[in-house]
């Protein structure tokens, strides 16, 4: 063989080649032509959503869903959110202007449906920063299962987004625009974010909640919000699932008190009790902690609970007496450890009546006792079933450390 | 004007009649040999070399023979000449002189030349020959060559002489701390130069001459108890296989005896300071000089010393340490940066946070080109600045570098022609770039850019990996002079390594770079490492101890 | 004038540990998820240990006759003609990994970074910086493997330690599985990650010492070993074994849920695949340079440059031929595992009949 000849050919071969692929940058797309999907709201569709609908991913008389649902995307427009501190320079925007485009379509999934709102964008759309996906109680109770499956597929979207159940229509929390935010969907997002450095809900992400809903001995759960007056949102509780479904939703208390059993920091929960001799108080919670223990008796998982919780009285009225030495402490905690185990409680037992076990309990029992588990579980609903009868003992502990600067 | 006309015609002449004749050179027509009689050596030479206009045949008296000195006014020292050579030659001869004779048999007969070399000239002897050729070689070169009736021989003294410029802070390389004397072109001072730093006996200077025409001298310096003989060999061999009509530059020289011309990395450093070369040759290294040039080349050269500085040793090694950080910082800021910046605008926002991707999309809506268009037409404008502010005079650049930001970065951006985002990455890289110490080295680096730029435009992040692998794979099969280019990162040794991302104590830097095989590695005495690492770490043992009252530890105390 | 340069201990333990660390990184916790549920980590455990005792069978060999490479002896060992044939399928497996490896790594950038780039395109510029690199000497291909083996592992070290703090302990529980593991198959998945640590066959001529090789093989090996467990502890840490069946990349969502500095840098995933390019690409460059080597070796080439050419289209040829997803991972996974047991039988039978026939030198203590 000639090397130096061969050598030669082989290499003008390969410049030959790799020019040719030069003629294509196949995935640029220049940041300012993509549309940036920054928020989703699903809803389910009107009846006479099937006329509505571009036939773009099929023709309409063949097997179709039953389903279909109404998808509200929020596009960021590009030029319209400054850079800095609001100096409006480039291109337009002034106060009227909304920086952000709302775009509805149906559909009967929700890839068909972003296909569908595809033929009415110009720029390619992109999940790439989808932050909050906003959908409604009665997409929550049909069950998820389409939902994740694209999510879970799609390489763009991000584990740490956020999904929100809303108590009304999810569309409208597309619309909300507090003057606290120039983006609307970052809003929300910032308000679910700050509220857990708050410590006034989970981290609980769109990933986290799928871990929790393929746990076998764990149910998964989001926020429940709600929109309040035209520019408020409220973090209203949290929704909880079961078999995939909505099975159910708290209030905002409830919040804390799942947190206190999970033991998960920082706190940030008050609650308002009424302490004998001393009138009202107001605690606030700095630190829970949590130990939980499952041992199996009669057949049974049976839960004990160990909880401990720090707080620091925070206001104190209608009083007595003045809440100046340890024996008042000792009264408000004690008024506090009886009314927030009686929370405890009732939330237990709420969740153990709609088979949605949130504290991750079947966990315990799948880790500590493999046997028991191969035995009984043979799949999710198992679990589900079980966890209603469970016996759970709660042994809650409150230290109030510190009354503020009022020495009494 | 009549004067050139005559010349004129006269020359028009000679190229007729030479080119009906053989066609010979005028160098051929020369003689090989002299003649005995002075007259017709001279008038040999007058036929030959009458259109040198600063030639000067100075016909003197020696004893009672006729002799004449030959030298080029330009680059001669006249006064020398004058006083040390002629005017001694006049002088009366004593008596014992006298007896030129030539074939007189007496024993106290001396060679005239001897003679008047021995007893009269006041100048450096040059050399003796019989070849005329040498001879007029030398006298190229500065050298008076006496000529004496009846003797088909000459000789020379040196008398060379050449204007120069005073000794100034090298302007390519400027520094906070360290001496500011750097070459010139003038191959005895910098010899000089270097010799008052490395006052050893050991220091030795081999010169010879390169190029054949303009038969510039070169010397090569190395410290002969440390430097690797096979280096100092290799030098040598590289040096004799240059063939070329004239060294204009050391950087001739470079680019001859490099190993890798294709590299866009320099394998050989080039510097003014003498400093510099002074502790490259202490290290084990070897420099070469030549006339004409102010740069000396350094050999070999490996990747760390181009973000090194001569004032990263003159400081104290913590604050050096930090210094060479962030130069390196600075280096890898201005290759990549602009190449990741398209990658991410082109192809991966999601990297930003949302709110600035929705922000810089707001930026770049106006503007007309794909991010990688614009980063390279910005980067452009910058490199066609930066040449020509090298080119104008100090007046005028002030004026344009004013008109340069004003034009490349306020005015293009609000023509909308690039987003301020990239007017900003374009300047960072810039002035990155400048924090490399070897200006080689750093176009080196800044010419790397364009093609990681392309290759991020391109295939965006992967682009980007895969062409600085490229690179670094390049960087790793590199070699200057038998050593690989980053073995300081590779070495086995750890000796290597505590010169390279941070800069060790000088106590603690004992041994010379292990992969110059030097003959003496030691740089300092046994016992300074420990003696320097207890006075930090333990000063109760330190051989202070005694005088605790005078002494500080190293907290600062003194002890009461 | 440069001595001959040799590779000390250290470094041969780093061009073993960043030769064995390579594409399946990403997709491993899944694999091993598969096959042993729970008991994930301790099959790994396991199974690096069977890794390592072929390593051990490897380096005796080579240290049997310390100054040639497999090829050679093995034609002394078992005659011409036997040792021909092994060594053809030698070459075989390693060409049908490495191009199936390649195969993977472009589905995995087609998968997260390039949707719309043809896969021939990524395929083909790392096949050609590969073979680029390879026509370069041994000492040369060491230099490689030092200079990247720091930016390999530390940008999974800092992984792993950012996501420490969403491991839930619990998830580790029970050490033996749920389920029970399918031994045989966890094991042998595990080990055939170690593939390329048949390099020391073709390393240990050019070693300083090699008495010491085990010393570093073995050094090798258990760093490399303990960055998969971490992986794979922290991987069903995070997620549970029932989410980790799900994803086909978990170390690479791993990546995707860190966010630095709360939310300024999220997404670390684009940097991650590019730490990972440059992971696979010292993989491919051992894994390639065995091939080559062993290809011009048998053709009786003095040099394998040609070789390395040569081979591009075929290797290109070959890693496009799988037809989907699936039969990627089908065929990489049996070609894997049954390169591995061909290997490790393969350096077993040298040794023993070496040692029964007395052939070569005494192997250094």
């Amino acid at each position: 063989m000639g090397n130096a000849l061969g050598k030669r050919w082989i290499q003008i071969l390969l410049c030959f080649v790799l020019t040719l692929n030069l003629t294509g940058c196949w995935d640029q797309v220049e940041v300012e032509e993509r549309a940036l999907v920054l928020g989703l709201a699903i809803d389910e569709a009107p009846p006479d959503a099937l006329e509505k609908e571009p036939q773009v991913t099929h023709m309409k008389n063949i097997p179709l869903p039953k389903k279909m649902i109404r998808v509200t995307a929020q596009i960021a427009v590009p030029g319209r959110v400054p850079l800095g501190p609001g100096t409006g320079g480039m291109g337009g925007g002034g106060d009227g202007e909304s920086p952000v485009w709302i775009v509805q379509v149906y559909g009967h999934s929700l890839d068909e449906a972003l296909n569908n709102m595809q033929q009415e964008i110009a720029d390619p759309r992109y999940l790439i920063h989808l932050r909050v996906i906003v959908i409604s109680k009665e997409i929550a109770r049909g069950g998820l299962d389409e939902l994740n499956d694209y999510l879970r597929r799609n390489p763009e979207v991000r584990r740490r987004t956020w999904l929100l159940v809303s108590e009304t229509e999810a569309a409208e929390l597309m619309k909300v625009a507090p003057p606290l935010e120039r983006v609307p969907t970052l809003y929300l997002q910032a308000m679910v974010e700050k509220a857990i450095g708050m410590g006034k809900f989970p981290a609980n992400y769109l990933g986290t909640f799928w871990i929790e809903e393929s746990n076998w001995g764990q149910n998964g759960f989001l926020p429940y919000i709600a929109v309040q007056g035209k520019e408020h949102i409220l973090l209203k509780g949290m929704a909880y699932f079961s078999d995939g479904r909505l099975a159910g939703v708290t209030s905002a208390v409830d919040i804390g008190v799942y947190m206190g059993i999970k033991g998960t920091d920082p706190g940030g929960y008050s609650a308002l009790l009424e302490v004998p001799d001393l009138g009202y108080t107001m605690i606030k919670i700095t630190e829970r902690r949590a130990k939980t223990n499952v041992r199996i008796e009669e057949g049974k998982p049976h839960v004990y609970l160990n909880l401990h919780l720090e707080g620091v009285l925070d206001e104190h009225f209608d009083a007595g007496q003045g809440a100046d030495s340890e024996a008042a402490l000792e009264k408000i905690e004690d008024a506090l450890e009886r009314s927030a185990t009686k929370l405890m409680h009732n939330f237990c037992r709420r969740t153990q009546q709609d088979h949605s076990d949130i504290f991750g309990f079947g966990e315990y029992v799948r880790a500590h006792h493999p046997g028991f588990w191969k035995q009984h579980i043979h799949q999710k609903s198992d679990w589900e079933q079980m966890y209603a009868n469970i016996p759970i003992s709660i042994k809650l502990s409150v230290s109030i450390r510190r009354t503020g600067l009022k020495s009494k | 004007m009549m004067e050139w006309k005559s010349k004129y015609e006269a020359y028009m002449k000679k190229i007729h009649s030479s080119s009906s004749s053989n066609n010979s050179s005028l160098e051929g027509n020369q003689p090989r040999q002299l003649e005995a009689s002075l007259e017709n050596n001279l008038n040999m030479i007058h036929q030959h070399m009458n259109h040198y206009a600063d030639l000067v045949v100075r016909q003197v008296m020696l004893d009672k023979r006729d002799a004449a000195l030959l030298f080029l006014t330009s680059i001669t020292d006249q006064k020398l000449i004058q006083e040390g050579i002629v005017a001694p030659m006049k002088s009366p001869f004593l008596s014992h002189e006298l007896d030129l004779e030539m074939g007189k048999d007496s024993s106290k007969t001396l060679d005239p030349f001897e003679q008047v070399y021995r007893e009269r000239v006041h100048a450096n002897f040059g050399q003796r020959s019989s070849d005329w050729s040498v001879l007029l070689d030398l006298m190229m070169k500065g050298h008076t060559v006496l000529l004496i009736d009846g003797y088909a021989e000459g000789v020379t003294f040196n008398t060379r002489s050449i204007e120069k410029r005073s000794i100034e802070q090298p302007q390519t390389e400027q520094v906070i701390r360290g001496s500011r004397d750097g070459f010139i072109e003038q191959l005895e001072t910098n010899l000089s130069l270097i010799r008052y730093r490395l006052q050893t006996a050991d220091l030795v200077v081999e010169t010879a001459d390169l190029g054949t025409r303009s038969k510039s001298k070169t010397a090569v310096c190395y410290i002969s108890g440390i430097a690797n003989p096979d280096l100092v060999s290799e030098v040598m061999r590289r040096l004799s296989k240059i063939d070329i009509g004239g060294i204009i530059d050391a950087g001739y020289i470079e680019q001859f005896i490099e190993d890798q011309p294709i590299s866009p990395f320099p394998q050989i450093q080039n510097t003014e300071r003498a400093d510099k070369t002074a502790a490259a040759l202490l290290e084990g290294r070897i420099a070469i000089l030549v006339e004409g040039s102010s740069f000396a080349l350094i050999v070999p050269a490996l990747f760390d010393q181009f973000f090194q500085t001569i004032d990263d040793y003159s400081e104290r090694f913590l604050i050096a340490s930090m210094l060479r950080f962030v130069r390196l910082m600075a280096l890898i800021f201005s290759v990549f940066f602009p190449s990741l910046y398209v990658s991410v605008i082109s192809y991966n926002p999601e990297l930003m946070p949302t709110d600035f991707a929705v922000a810089i999309a707001g930026g770049r809506a106006g503007v007309p080109f794909p991010a990688m268009l614009e980063v390279l037409i910005m980067e452009a404008s910058m490199e066609v600045l930066r040449e020509a502010t090298i080119r104008l005079p100090q007046m005028i650049g002030g004026a344009l570098s004013i008109v340069g930001v004003l034009v490349i970065g306020q005015a293009a951006v609000s023509a909308g022609l690039s987003s301020p985002i990239t007017v900003v990455i374009v300047a960072l890289t810039t002035i990155g770039s400048f924090a490399t110490p070897a200006y080689n080295a750093a176009i080196a680096m800044r010419m790397l850019r364009f093609p990681l730029i392309v290759l991020a435009g391109l295939f965006g992040l992967y682009g980007v990996m895969i062409g600085s692998i490229f690179i670094v794979n390049h960087l790793l099969y590199l070699e200057s002079f038998g050593i690989p280019y980053l073995q300081s990162i590779l070495t086995k040794k750890r000796a290597g390594i505590v010169d390279t991302i941070i800069r060790a104590p000088l106590w603690w830097m004992g041994k010379r770079p292990s992969y110059l095989y030097t003959i003496d590695d030691t740089r300092r005495g046994a016992n300074t490492f420990q003696a320097n690492f207890n006075k930090i770490f333990r000063p109760e043992e330190t051989a202070d101890a005694e005088n605790r009252e005078t002494q500080h530890d190293s907290a600062g105390h003194r002890d009461q | 004038m440069q001595k001959i340069e040799k590779l000390s201990t250290i470094q041969l333990a780093i061009v073993i540990s960043s030769t064995i660390f390579g594409p399946y990184v990403l997709s491993f916790p899944q694999l091993i998820a598969q096959t042993a549920d729970n008991a994930a980590p301790l099959m790994t455990v396991v199974g690096s240990c069977c890794a390592a005792f072929s390593l051990f069978v490897f380096t005796r060999l080579s240290q049997r006759f310390s100054d040639q490479t497999l090829l050679s002896y093995s034609q002394t060992v078992i005659g011409k003609l036997p040792a021909l044939f092994a060594n053809c399928i030698v070459f075989a497996c390693f060409f049908i990994t490495t191009a199936l490896m390649f195969r993977q790594f472009g589905e995995v950038l087609s998968t997260v970074v390039f949707r719309k780039t043809p896969i021939e395109m990524s395929i083909l510029m790392m096949l050609i910086l590969v073979a680029l690199s390879c026509r370069r000497n041994s000492i040369q291909f060491a230099y490689v493997h030092l200079f990247y083996w720091p930016f390999v592992i530390f940008p999974l070290l800092f992984l792993i330690f950012m996501s420490m703090k969403s491991v839930h302990f619990l998830n580790w529980l029970p050490v033996l599985g749920n389920e029970a593991p399918n031994w045989p198959l966890a094991i042998l998945s595990t080990a055939s990650l170690y593939l390329g640590s048949f390099i020391i066959t073709m390393l240990l001529p050019i070693t300083e010492k090699p008495a010491r090789a085990m010393k570093s093989v073995m050094l090798g090996i258990a760093v490399s070993a303990s960055l998969y467990l971490l992986l794979v502890l922290s991987t069903i840490g995070i997620y549970g074994v029932r989410e980790t069946l799900l994803l086909i990349y978990p170390t690479l969502e791993m990546a995707r849920s860190i966010a630095v500095g709360g939310d300024v840098i999220e997404r670390m995933d684009a940097l991650f695949i590019i730490m990972w390019v440059i992971n696979v690409y010292t993989t491919m460059f051992s894994t390639y340079y065995i091939t080559s080597i062993t290809f011009s070796k048998l053709l009786k080439f003095q040099d394998h440059r040609l070789v390395t050419t040569l081979l591009i289209p075929f290797l290109f040829g070959v890693s496009l031929l799988p037809q989907d997803q699936f039969q990627l991972y089908r065929f990489s996974r049996i070609a894997d595992e049954s390169s591995y047991l061909f290997l490790t039988g393969y350096a077993l039978l040298l040794w023993i009949v070496s040692v029964i026939r007395r052939k070569g030198g005494h192997s250094h203590g």
